[in-house]
């Protein structure tokens, strides 16, 4: 992202992969990427691919760039090494000055934590359709695949197979589209919605409220470490058979240590071959990832967090007395 | 990761004007001068935004602006 004008390209900085299709006069006729909770490529595939290229292309035809509130129009270039926090982050790496994706996103957190304006709930960019409860077809981008019953787009009456044709006025053509709209779409919101029905066009509204931004798993971003303290170790799900081996039920949590750097838990006495089965007292199972993000999000600097693992063939409890503040390096 | 459209981890801005045979690779012209890790395959791609603007003004197509980590 080195050099990038983010002004211009603003999107989900947590994401590995993201299109934009444009003139060349920086407007943009639809966006291609994102992503929801369960799979990094819910919705990359060539199929969707082409079928967007191909509205694309047509659209380009016909000049339609998308228009309004929804679209960048920036006045002058700002780049990633703008941002305050960026150059200390960057000082601190020795062999690669590459400014990833991610980067942006943390340096702009950091750079809010910095000013006192930073709260958890920003981690949640670019909601994914589901945050609304729409869950859109990965191909067919703005068809309506499933809604979520009891959800926003449930009580709108949006129903499966309805074709998603706008949000606020905002053409969706592709996931990027609708999520682009839900990130500029205030916590509180009435969002008029057009869905194509039986060659019709029904308005609707998304009456959004509370913190429907948030979503179930947010493990996959990379910012996340920014939002809270960390267990100070790496590990992996144990795989079927070493839970057989380990006479450990499926579904519950096993996650084998097999690196550890944070001193904190070095104190606790975590070990690396331990098996964590208890984590601040749930025993579900999860990823690393997942381990993590219950501390980043749910867990303060100077919080005690129970932990017990399995150890020779018996659990041992442990107490991990998270630091007081993120580390000096972080 | 998205393997299944070849790329890995990384940071860079190939761009693609979809459709165009003219395709030039050029040297990324970006603040740290980072050279691109190139993208394998049939597709010749421009690693600079405002070379690809040009191409686009050129032939009349649309851009394809990708970011995709790659390392």
């Amino acid at each position: 992202m080195n050099g990038v004008n983010i002004d211009l390209f603003q999107f989900e900085y947590d994401l590995t992969w993201m299109g934009f299709f444009m003139d060349a006069e920086d407007r943009f006729y639809a966006r291609y990427g994102g992503r929801e909770d369960a799979e990094a490529e819910s919705h990359l595939n060539k199929q969707s691919l082409l079928a967007t290229m191909r509205q694309v292309v047509e659209l380009h035809r016909q000049g339609r760039t998308q228009m309004g509130r929804y679209e960048p129009t920036p006045k002058s270039t700002r780049t990633p090494e703008d941002i305050p926090t960026m150059g200390p982050m960057m000082a601190r790496r020795k062999d690669n000055k590459c400014i990833h994706c991610h980067d942006v996103k943390v340096a702009s957190l950091r750079h809010l934590q910095s000013i006192e304006k930073f709260s958890r709930d920003m981690v949640f960019t670019y909601p994914a359709p589901s945050a609304a409860g729409i869950e859109l077809d990965p191909v067919d981008q703005s068809r309506v695949r499933r809604v979520v019953a009891g959800s926003s787009a449930d009580r709108a009456g949006v129903r499966q197979g309805d074709r998603l044709a706008a949000a606020d006025g905002q053409r969706v053509t592709t996931l990027g589209d609708f999520s682009r709209v839900l990130e500029l779409t205030p916590a509180e919101a009435a969002l008029p919605i057009e869905v194509e029905r039986g060659g019709a066009v029904v308005p609707l509204e998304l009456r959004l409220a509370g913190n429907w931004r948030r979503s179930g798993d947010p493990s996959w971003r990379e910012s996340l470490h920014v939002a809270g303290p960390n267990g100070g170790f790496w590990g992996q799900k144990l795989s079927a058979s070493e839970r057989e081996m380990g006479k450990l039920a499926a579904g519950a949590m096993a996650v084998k240590v097999t690196f550890i750097w944070g001193d904190h838990t070095r104190k606790a006495g975590l070990r690396t071959g331990d098996v964590i089965v208890e984590w601040d007292g749930g025993r579900s199972d999860m990823t690393i990832n997942q381990l993590h993000a219950h501390l980043n999000l749910n867990r303060n600097y100077g919080d005690t967090v129970d932990v017990v693992v399995m150890r020779d063939g018996r659990e041992h409890k442990l107490r991990l007395q998270l630091p007081t503040g993120p580390p000096a390096n972080d | 990761m998205n393997h299944r459209l070849g790329l890995a981890r990384g940071r860079l801005t190939p761009l693609l004007i979809f459709g165009a045979a003219t395709i030039v690779d050029a040297a990324l012209a970006l603040a740290e001068r980072i050279p691109p890790q190139p993208v394998d395959g049939k597709i010749r791609w421009v690693y600079s935004y405002d070379e690809g603007k040009a191409a686009a003004r050129a032939s009349g197509k649309p851009l394809f602006v990708v970011f995709r980590c790659e390392r």
